[in-house]
């Protein structure tokens, strides 16, 4: 199957999971695809007889990139999705793949990330007397944000700014007869609303990993 | 009367209360009316925000910006690092037309547009162009002949799309200060960081290395007090200060005062004592080493 087939499959099969398509170089290629359609694609690719190269995992902070390489008759393409440390699992590919099996088993030896329905999940790499719940390539949950900028970027998003205007401001400012209260999108729930939607627009709460339902980063 | 749109910014609303008192008595001295607009974000500041993602920087400027564009009023910024924010942004987006069509892309989703018509002035330009001089010379009742100051201009105030025009607000700031009377002192590193930015990155450093140095030249100078007009600037030399006493054992003591809290003492406007004492370091003897603090009288 050549690649060209592949993108048509995929484009055929799983349109609404299918992110972006880039071109690496000649002969090498990256499709993104929602986490639910890449083992989908892997399937449907496997099906068609296309080789699985290896799958590669790479720990970003807060998630785990994870790239299924298939040779298409000379052209590796490679399918990646993302897989949330707070979410730390995935389905497996053995099961229709055997030649996944112990690259997950791997994988999940060094990055700690969970394949769901393995037929057989033991320790493959590291050794036996290895303590257990020790996973030598993963990261802390850490997002791109420096720890002294945390509390700055997850206020900005939070309430529209990096020092938010708080209980204790309102009463110092009575306090120095200034107007205890200024108009600002912090202290206005529809203004916050605007700001807040912009931040989602523009990605910036993905990229730090923020947590809206508790308000704050992912990471202290 | 003159009317303008008044950013405040984050800093100055919540923390730093004393700028923004002297700010509202010296421009009611002034017969200037300061409007509030509904609805401001942070700017977003310029340290962080402006480096960790360029889009989200335009994107919050430019809602900030087409809030005035609707009002057709002129925007007057007191904080240096705001006015920066602003102005960058809109001249940014003014000299990429691709990169203003992609903000507004984005602004469109809550139904706003940025058109780049936004008057954005420091307020040091409303106090030198619209005012003037001679008129701050006018309000004047208490001329500050017995201070020397320690002038601190603060990076943000070298910005300025003409690059003829980089040193404009530079030279504002000392034709007010030498308006109210005051002797400016100089000390060989004026351009010299406050610290604040780089305190954000390595705070240690920033503080031994910006900070106390600075503090420790100007405390040589004969100065009487450092002047500043931008509140990090005010922050990290007024309230750092004296982190830095306890950290390195040596007494400083040296007044910082927001440009408008020193026109306030000059125009011996009521309250002016309550603003010097809401400072970290003492600034109170200031009052007395100017001659008495009326507390409003105009003693003419």
């Amino acid at each position: 199957m050549i690649f060209d087939d592949i993108v048509r499959l995929l484009e055929q099969e799983l349109k609404d999971y299918i992110l972006g398509l880039q071109k690496m170089r000649t002969r090498r290629y990256i499709i993104d695809i929602k986490r639910p359609g890449a083992i989908k694609a892997a399937k449907l690719l496997a099906e068609k007889d296309v080789r699985l190269i290896t799958i590669s995992c790479v720990d970003n902070g807060l998630d785990f990139e994870l790239l299924y390489h298939f040779d298409a008759d000379g052209t590796i393409v490679s399918i990646r999705t993302f897989v949330p440390k707070d979410i730390n699992e995935i389905e497996s590919l053995a099961s229709v793949l055997p030649g996944a099996n112990w690259i997950e088993r791997e994988i999940h030896d060094l990055f700690g990330l969970k394949f769901n329905g393995h037929p057989d999940f033991r320790r493959i790499i590291l050794p036996y007397e290895w303590p257990e719940g020790n996973y030598p390539l993963r990261k802390p949950m850490e997002g791109i944000v420096p720890k002294q900028h945390r509390k700055v970027v997850s206020d900005l998003i939070a309430t529209g700014q990096p020092i938010p205007f708080t209980s204790m401001a309102i009463k110092r400012r009575a306090r120095v007869d200034l107007p205890p209260e200024l108009p600002v999108a912090s202290l206005r729930e529809d203004y916050l609303k605007e700001v807040q939607e912009l931040i989602k627009k523009t990605g910036f709460d993905k990229k730090v990993g923020f947590d809206w339902e508790k308000g704050g980063l992912k990471y202290r | 009367m003159t009317e303008y749109t008044i950013f405040w910014g984050c800093l100055i609303s919540t923390k730093f209360l004393n700028i923004e008192k002297a700010s509202r008595m010296v421009f009611n001295e002034l017969g200037i009316k300061l409007n509030e607009s509904k609805g401001f974000s942070c700017c977003p500041e310029p340290v962080v925000s402006k480096v960790a993602d360029r889009n989200l920087w335009l994107t919050l400027a430019a809602r900030n910006l087409s809030l005035i564009e609707e009002k057709k009023q002129k925007l007057m910024v007191i904080c240096n690092g705001c006015y920066e924010s602003l102005y960058d942004a809109k001249h940014e987006l003014k000299r990429e037309p691709e990169l203003k069509q992609k903000i507004n892309e984005n602004l469109n989703a809550i139904g706003r547009t940025f058109q780049g018509t936004a008057q954005v002035l420091n307020f040091l330009e409303v106090l030198v162009k619209d005012i003037g001089i001679e008129n701050l010379k006018e309000h004047v009742k208490k001329p500050l002949n017995k201070l020397k100051v320690a002038m601190h201009y603060g990076c943000h105030l070298y910005t300025a799309e003409d690059p003829s025009k980089t040193w404009d607000l530079a030279r504002y700031f000392d034709d007010i200060v030498r308006a109210t009377g005051a002797d400016i002192i100089p000390y060989g590193c004026e351009r010299l960081c406050c610290g604040y930015p780089l305190s954000q990155y390595n705070y240690n450093y920033a503080l031994e290395n910006r900070t106390y140095n600075k503090l420790k030249i100007i405390s040589k100078c004969g100065a009487n007090c450092i002047v500043v007009t931008c509140p990090a600037c005010y922050y990290q030399l007024d309230f750092e200060q004296k982190t830095i006493e306890k950290k390195f054992g040596e007494k400083l003591g040296i007044p910082v005062i927001h440009l408008m809290e020193l026109l306030a003492m000059a125009f011996d406007l009521p309250g002016t004592d309550e603003l010097l004492k809401m400072h970290r370091t003492k600034a109170t003897p200031l009052l007395e080493l100017i001659g008495g603090y009326n507390g409003g009288t105009k003693s003419g």
